[in-house]
């Protein structure tokens, strides 16, 4: 507790009457990230902090942004008095200019509106819900897809792809979408039934919780409902219980889609790579993927291997780059003014092209300032890796969806 | 048909889960009458000793079990002597102590692995078997059948051995106990010892099953409190009953009403149960009466 | 017999020196206004502020929970359901009816005791552990049932209340208004807790604490005592529900209803305070909530989890040196220094 004087400034800064060129004091633009560090989320928070921190390092080894050297503080919290709590020390103790992050929805949530009290910028990169974007924040966007768009990429490889596959018509499809009761799957749920049902397929959603000691009973009401696509939406964990359940329990759905995880050695460590041969999984895009639909992704990897010296937990954190890269556009458009009302014009007056980053993505907003143009993509395991098979444009040379159907 | 002799099956072998996991903290919160929160944390210690002595020393899970349960004992024994003992006149402080070692060690193995989860996956807990139209998995078998060789055991230990015979003394009457000559703090050492080395072995046979992170201790513990208290305290045969009851009621929860709400009904048939027998199925009637009270 | 009206003779008023809630006033207010002054210096240093501001929502709850756990000896881990209740009855009130959250107190402390009430009566045949265990069986029950009827708490996404800010919506720019309105949160839980403490009531539960038999052989009615004390420390815990609703304005069942993040750490501040006393609770929280939010700060980010071991060994080290909490620790220190003068 450095002074303990009332501090005039703050009441001004408490108004929003000041805004913040006043930085160009220094060169330095400081980007606080909220990323956890303890609790289940730490692992995710950890590796999505190591690619912001690339991110960073490589444009300020290219000269800095618009002329200002990018500096990433790591603030930990993992519920929502805690992200309060870590706005306030990096906004006044670390005094940073634009807040990032994050790992969890309800964290994001609570985050960016005590960062509105400051009149900062929160330059969402990576939570999930919807609802996020549709809040009518004035200091608030997200640059990575929304949970919504991950249902979009499940929907549409299921109807477009695996039906014809399968020899159904869309409208005989059965689906059931298997989510842990959290924000995070239950919303990918919500958003799946919604798309399924609008293609005419029959679809059945199911909860349970990640800290289940047993799935079994999930797998057997799943059994009993026999869908050709078997769609599960949950953590490391539970998945891999249910994935092992299924093959106790001989449970053979003719495709199986894993949303956002099961591409990394968490999941084949648990199975074994010959049972998840021919499992799909939903996620951001980073590797095995076609160079020209996601330009400099492998590049981009090999970086992250030689810097840290191991590979990326998962896909998140490579997605959190390309927001963090986003960013940097923005910061440029502006001349390096950190304010809401400057970051949100240049992002409204963004329009790339699909392909302009190394995850695919483009740059183009809606009204409710969620990025139209970041997509995800399924990934397939092949032998010993994963990799792209839809979009088929998204898929590297000469790959092809294989058979999905469980051994 | 099929499927209730399915559920049947399934309900039995999370049974032999419950009753397996139940016995160590039967033996603490039934005897010391400590609520000991840090003991989804031993089973959770004796998960990654498993692992460790799979991935670095290439060892059988199952062989583990020769250095990981010895080494809980030791280490339960060594926490009941600096951190339990100390507080044996403060029951509360205890309960916060232990709440307090529970964020420790979670934390460390978080430390340590950075919070990347692990899997045990050997030729045999890949294997499952086929009765009829039920199948389940070899290792859960070897729990269930674990479950009732440690139950046996203890029970057996209790009855003959001298130090069981202490056990038992000091659980009915500490002071009784105390006036016949008993050395209360070594037995409640001991106690304390046994305890946390059944969750060791709980966490190594349970090891094949489970991806494990250092916050899974949380899964397993909350219903065993609930398995203890329903059972019936300090009667080991109530902790492997009771964890057939509810892994049964968890069983057709899950599968005939809802899998989201069957945490829901094993907590209200739980609180059912108490209301109509406070002392649980197997207690004596008023153990339940003996509460902190009994300590201070 | 039982007799609600149990002719206990106050023998403890007859005696000189005790205490009376008018003697217990002047305390209250130098701690009030000791911390209504720490938050006017801290005002600007917004860190702080808001260590602050958590530590007084958290000493109010400590408070309020030690007046049937402290006073009355029954170790609910269940507080979190009441304080739960209290967030869902303001942020569905506010967000569907309009109703300001000033309003919504009343209707939030009332359901909150009147639960506390019912799914108590039966729990309460039960004693020491068992009853504690009990009580965390309810908060399981609670969170899946607020994870299955979305319709009230938003399911696991949350419930959301928008951001209008204005003193009739509880809802505040300044920050350091958040910390006022604990304060004053706090202030109000001290002061029923002064006056529980002091009153017929207060000598019941702690009879009852100190031994339920002989407490019902002298005429108390346990179970009712019990009951009341349950009720009032479940109101003052719903209505810091209400105030917490306003504050983070998101609330989802696995954060609100967590066992060890709410349910558990209530009780272990009030425990490391001075469990029974009046100000101990306070204490707990003054120290324990800014260590924690102070550790995760500016610890957190070497190793993983790394804040959270330091925390626990303080943790540890702290039940094995003050067993009697903080408050117990200063008051022998204290007699130990009188003694010798």
């Amino acid at each position: 507790m450095k002074k303990f004087i009332r501090n005039g400034v703050a009441a001004a800064i408490l108004a929003g009457s000041i805004s913040s060129p006043a930085f160009t004091q220094e060169d330095t633009i400081k980007i606080g990230a909220i990323t956890p560090n303890t609790g289940g989320m730490a692992i995710l928070g950890n590796d999505l902090a190591r690619w912001y921190e690339m991110a960073a390092e490589e444009a300020n080894a290219n000269g800095g942004v618009a002329g200002h050297k990018i500096q990433i503080i790591r603030g930990d919290a993992t519920n929502a008095q805690e992200a309060i709590a870590a706005v306030d020390k990096l906004t006044t103790v670390d005094e940073v200019d634009i807040v990032t992050g994050t790992i969890a929805s309800f964290i994001s949530q609570a985050a960016s509106e005590a960062t509105l009290n400051y009149n900062k910028m929160y330059w969402e990169t990576n939570a999930l819900a919807v609802g996020l974007t549709e809040r009518g924040l004035p200091n608030f966007l997200r640059t990575g897809p929304s949970a919504a768009y991950y249902a979009l990429q499940a929907a549409d490889v299921s109807t477009s792809k695996l039906a014809a596959d399968m020899g159904k018509d869309v409208g005989a499809l059965k689906v059931w979408v298997e989510h842990e009761d959290s924000n995070y799957g239950s919303s990918i749920a919500a958003e799946l039934d919604r798309l399924i049902k609008e293609k005419g397929s029959s679809i059945q959603t199911a909860g349970h919780k990640a800290s289940s000691v047993d799935l079994t009973d999930a797998i057997l009401r799943a059994k009993d409902f026999d869908p050709d696509v078997y769609i599960i939406a949950g953590y490391v964990v539970d998945t891999n219980l249910l994935l092992r359940t299924m093959r106790e329990q001989q449970f053979k759905p003719r495709a199986t889609i894993l949303i956002g995880l099961g591409d990394s050695k968490e999941t084949s460590d648990a199975v074994g790579q010959d049972y998840l041969q021919g499992v799909l999984i939903v996620t951001y895009p980073r590797h095995h993927i076609n160079q020209s639909y996601a330009p400099g992704s492998d590049a981009a990897n090999d970086a992250f291997r030689a810097k840290y010296g191991e590979d990326p937990v998962g896909n998140s954190g490579f997605n959190g780059y390309v927001g963090m890269q986003v960013l940097f556009k923005a910061l440029e458009a502006t001349g390096g003014d950190t304010s809401p009302e400057a970051l949100i014009a240049a992002a409204k007056e963004m329009d790339l092209p699909k392909g302009t980053f190394p995850t695919g993505y483009g740059v183009k907003f809606d009204d409710n300032m969620q990025n139209t143009r970041a997509d995800a993509v399924t990934y397939q395991w092949q032998g010993d890796i994963t990799t792209v098979v839809w979009p088929p444009e998204a898929a590297p040379e000469g790959v092809e969806m294989k058979d999905t159907a469980r051994p | 048909m099929e499927q209730l002799l399915n559920v049947i099956t399934l309900g039995l072998l999370l049974g032999g889960i419950y009753a397996l996991v139940s016995v160590g903290l039967n033996l603490i919160f039934g005897v010391i009458r400590i609520i000991n929160f840090a003991q989804g944390e031993f089973l959770m210690l004796g998960m990654y000793g498993a692992y460790l002595g799979y991935s670095v020393l290439a060892l059988d899970p199952y062989v583990t079990v020769l250095i990981v349960v010895p080494a809980l004992i030791l280490l339960g024994v060594v926490v009941y002597w600096l951190v339990m003992r100390p507080l044996q006149n403060e029951p509360m402080m205890q309960v916060f102590a232990s709440f307090g070692l529970l964020l420790l060690l979670q934390n460390i193995v978080l430390a340590i692995t950075g919070g990347l989860s692990f899997s045990i996956n050997t030729p045999l807990s890949q294997v499952a078997l086929s009765l009829g139209p039920v199948q389940f998995s070899v290792s859960r078998l070897i729990v269930l059948v674990a479950a009732a060789l440690a139950a046996a055991a203890l029970g057996v230990f209790l009855a003959r051995s001298t130090v069981g015979k202490a056990i038992r003394a000091v659980a009915q009457d500490r002071r009784a106990a105390q006036l016949m000559g008993i050395n209360v703090q070594t037995t409640y050492m001991w106690t304390f010892g046994i305890g946390t080395g059944l969750a060791g072995l709980a966490g190594v046979l349970l090891s094949p099953i489970y991806t494990l992170s250092p916050h899974i201790g949380g899964n397993f513990v909350m219903a065993a409190f609930a398995v203890v208290v329903l059972g019936g305290l300090g009667s080991v045969a109530g902790a492997f009953v009771g964890g057939f009851i509810v892994g049964l009621t968890e069983a057709f929860a899950g599968y005939y009403i809802d899998p989201e709400l069957k945490h829901a009904v094993i907590f209200i048939v739980f609180i059912a149960v108490l209301l109509v027998r406070p002392s649980g199925l197997f207690g004596k009637v008023g153990a339940e009466e003996v509460g902190l009270r009994e300590q201070s | 017999m039982r007799s609600a009206a149990g002719p206990v003779p106050d023998t403890r008023s007859a005696v000189d020196g005790v205490w009376t809630v008018r003697k217990e006033l002047p305390i209250w207010l130098a701690v009030v206004c000791g911390l209504g002054l720490l938050v006017f210096l801290l005002s600007g240093q917004f860190f702080y502020l808001n260590l602050l501001t958590v530590a007084l929502l958290f000493g109010g709850l400590a408070v309020s929970w030690n007046i049937i756990g402290g006073y009355g000896g029954q170790f609910s881990i269940a507080h979190s359901v009441f304080f739960a209740i209290g967030a869902y009855t303001a942020g569905n009130l506010f967000k569907h009816f309009d109703i300001s959250p000033w309003i919504s107190l009343i209707p939030a402390m009332v359901l909150s005791a009147g639960i506390a009430a019912l799914v108590s009566w039966p729990v309460f045949r039960l004693k020491g552990p068992f009853f504690a265990i009990a009580t965390m069986a309810l908060t399981e029950v609670a969170i899946a049932f607020a994870m299955h009827f979305d319709l009230i708490t938003g399911g696991a996404s949350g419930l959301t209340i928008p951001y209008r800010a204005g003193l009739e919506n509880m809802i505040f720019q300044a920050r350091w208004a958040y910390a006022v309105l604990f304060l004053g949160y706090l202030a109000a839980a001290l002061a029923v807790s002064v006056i529980v403490y002091r009153s017929r009531l207060g000598f019941y539960l702690q009879a009852v604490r100190d031994n339920e038999n002989a407490a019902e052989a002298s005429g108390i009615n346990v179970l009712a005592t019990k009951l009341k004390g349950m009720a009032i420390s479940a109101a003052l815990t719903g209505a810091g529900g209400v105030f917490y609703m306003m504050y983070v304005r998101i609330v989802e069942p696995a954060g609100l209803l967590s066992l060890f993040d709410v349910g558990v750490k209530i009780a272990l501040i009030a425990l490391i305070g001075g469990i029974g006393t009046i100000y101990g609770p306070l204490l707990g929280a003054l120290l324990l909530i800014p260590l924690d939010y102070w550790l995760r700060a500016f610890v957190g980010s070497a190793v993983p989890g790394g804040n959270l071991m330091v925390l626990a060994l303080i943790l540890i080290l702290g039940a094995l040196f003050m067993k009697r909490g903080i408050f117990g620790a200063l008051k022998q220190a204290l007699d130990a220094v009188w003694r010798r003068q």
